[in-house]
């Protein structure tokens, strides 16, 4: 037998009709539920570092800047809108656009902040709570139970009214809401993987048990981790600007998207501008952090199944 | 004798929890500035100051205040309000039927909306209408409720003047903030509707039942739909807590008279009884409804009856 005979039957085969012709927009759903999701998430994300950290290059702009004569403009694609206020001017002749950038700044930093906060205190008592049991445990479940079930908005209106507005104060307040959903989903998972022979096999040869939390469980639970933290994210992000509209958020002058919306609500009816974009803004950083949180949970879906059946 | 103990068990429960609730308000109020600060005019004395807080209470040990303030909890008194100058729990009274029939509308309208629309995505799975609604439940979970109704504002009382924008009066007053409010709680409903629908169709009995020829309809009714409203029960109680806080906000933008509103002015005016009374009563309120929602749920699912989650 040549190797010629060998090849000239297999490309003559003809390959089978497809079994299930999947239909060219559900091939495009699929496209973009695995890259669409991340791919906006991602220009989302970079949009609001580059607002973060370089609010100057992209709005020239100062956003406190005050100035009478040119209040309450409209956007430039309307009659009488001017390019020195792409987005409009708001009641104090403020530009909106520079507003909507340099307000991105103030949410990043106070979500990001009071995430990580809530996040670690979460993930080490969710860690601790599921690898000893016992009535730590109980205590932290009764905790988690509470909170998840309260109206936490009530709590937080009423601990920033007497403590005052302030940043830290904000952070800590948002960082008190965060804690519950990470604690319980760590909680969970831990409590099947101390189960499994790895972790068996690490205390038998004497490991002491805070290098067993960190290096064999953690690692073990850091994917679930991704997950609540990119919802925790929008979650947090919605209380915060929702605060800043009851005038419980930061203080101005700094520049805040929930502040902006509740200082323009009064003209809505003349420049609904004034409220449109900033809360445009929310919307989308809320958007794509939950999309972002859609995808990893997609991605990691056996992982975090798992975790889910032992909790 | 089983069921006695669960209903006293979810007495204690909310015991503990309306207990813990008042404490933390308590604290967090009593950690803060000087009230009599608050209701004393500007000229007055450090007499004055002293005369005031003598007469509400505030010159005495915190230990006394709180064992005060709890007894006059259990009783129903929860001191006068400092800017109406009458109890707040009468001033609170005034407003609650405001708030209870937006809540009630909103989740009316949520739960009225999600069922159908779940159970059509999940039948027409994968179909244009499923990715529709899924763009739409995304779009419902990110866009926050204070940005939504004012934009609502904006596209039906401004532009189109279609409807009352502010104030409670006629059912038209009603419309606007009670789908400003339902939205979220219909997004997420929708959602957990589609995908425990799914689930259920999947299972054994389901299978049985189209194997011996029954058709889609009655399978849906008959065996699926009340195994798949279990979940969707459970949030519909969970989701108080979303719709108490949202009333706060929507309430606020739509200046609708509810105890969300008056809990905001009352912290403007630092009128810190009232702010304790609102707070708690929203606490007992919605412990509350949850272990209604409790007792519900083990009606539906008699599996849960006997374990203790």
């Amino acid at each position: 037998m040549s190797p010629v005979d060998v090849s000239a039957p297999a490309s003559a085969v003809e390959m089978p009709a497809p079994l299930l012709v999947v239909p060219r927009w559900a091939r495009a759903r699929r496209r973009w539920r695995v890259l669409g999701k991340p791919a906006f998430g991602l220009l989302i994300g970079a949009l609001l570092g580059l607002c973060t950290l370089a609010p100057g290059w992209i709005a020239p702009t100062s956003p406190i800047d005050q100035d009478l004569s040119t209040r309450l403009q409209p956007p430039i694609w309307m009659e009488g809108g001017t390019a020195r206020h792409p987005l409009g001017s708001d009641a104090l002749g403020r530009d909106v656009y520079s507003r909507v950038v340099f307000g991105a700044r103030t949410t990043f930093l106070v979500a990001l902040a009071s995430t990580a906060l809530g996040g670690a205190a979460g993930a080490a008592l969710g860690l601790i709570a599921g690898y000893h049991g016992g009535a730590l445990d109980q205590l932290v479940r009764k905790l988690i139970d509470m909170q998840l079930a309260f109206p936490y908005l009530l709590l937080a209106i009423s601990v920033l009214a007497v403590a005052g507005r302030s940043v830290p104060v904000l952070i800590a307040v948002l960082a008190l809401s965060s804690w519950p959903a990470f604690a319980r989903i760590v909680r969970g998972e831990v409590r099947s993987l101390r189960e499994r022979q790895f972790i068996e096999s690490a205390r038998a040869i004497g490991c002491p048990d805070r290098r067993i939390l960190i290096t064999h469980l953690l690692p073990g639970v850091s994917a679930s981790l991704c997950v609540v933290w990119s919802f925790d994210l929008a979650r947090v992000v919605v209380l915060e600007s929702s605060l800043s509209f009851l005038g419980l958020g930061v203080q101005p002058p700094t520049p805040s998207w929930g502040m902006d919306l509740s200082d323009s609500r009064q003209f809505l009816q003349i420049a609904y501008w004034t409220v449109l974009f900033p809360g445009l803004a929310i919307s989308l950083v809320v958007l794509a952090a939950n999309l972002v949180g859609d995808w990893v949970r997609d991605v990691l879906d056996p992982i975090v199944k798992r975790g889910r059946a032992g909790a | 004798m089983k069921r006695l103990g669960q209903i006293a068990w979810g007495l204690g429960h909310l015991l503990v929890v309306m207990l813990g609730t008042a404490s933390l308000v308590f604290v967090v109020l009593r950690l803060s500035g000087d009230p009599a600060m608050m209701v004393a005019p500007p000229q007055a004395t450090v007499e004055d100051l002293q005369a005031i807080r003598r007469e509400l209470g505030l010159d005495r040990p915190m230990a006394a205040q709180y064992v005060d303030f709890l007894e006059k909890l259990a009783v129903g008194d929860l001191a006068q309000s400092f800017r109406y100058r009458r109890p707040a729990l009468e001033v609170l009274g005034e407003r609650v039927g405001a708030t209870v029939q937006l809540a009630l509308a909103a989740q009316l309208l949520a739960i009225a909306a999600a069922i159908p629309l779940g159970i059509a995505a999940a039948l027409r799975r994968d179909s244009w209408l499923d990715a529709g609604l899924t763009g739409f439940v995304t779009l419902g979970q990110s866009i926050p409720h204070f940005w939504l109704g004012l934009m609502a504002i904006v596209v039906f009382g401004v532009h189109l003047g279609w409807l009352p924008t502010s104030g409670r009066g006629g059912w038209a007053n009603l419309i606007l903030p009670a789908l400003t409010l339902s939205a979220y709680s219909m997004a997420s409903l929708t959602r957990l509707t589609r995908s425990s629908i799914l689930e259920v169709l999947g299972a054994d009995y389901i299978r049985t039942a189209r194997a011996k020829g029954l058709g889609t309809w009655p399978v849906l009714f008959k065996h699926a739909l009340k195994n798949a409203l279990i979940p969707v029960v459970t949030l519909t109680g969970l989701q108080l807590g979303v719709l108490l806080s949202g009333a706060v906000v929507v309430e606020t933008v739509f200046a609708w008279p509810g105890i969300g509103r008056l809990t905001v002015e009352a912290i403007h005016a630092r009128d810190y009884p009232l702010v304790q009374a609102g707070v708690v009563f929203m606490a007992l309120l919605f412990v509350v409804v949850n272990q209604g929602v409790d007792l519900c749920y083990r009606w539906l699912d008699p599996r849960t009856a006997g374990s203790e989650r």
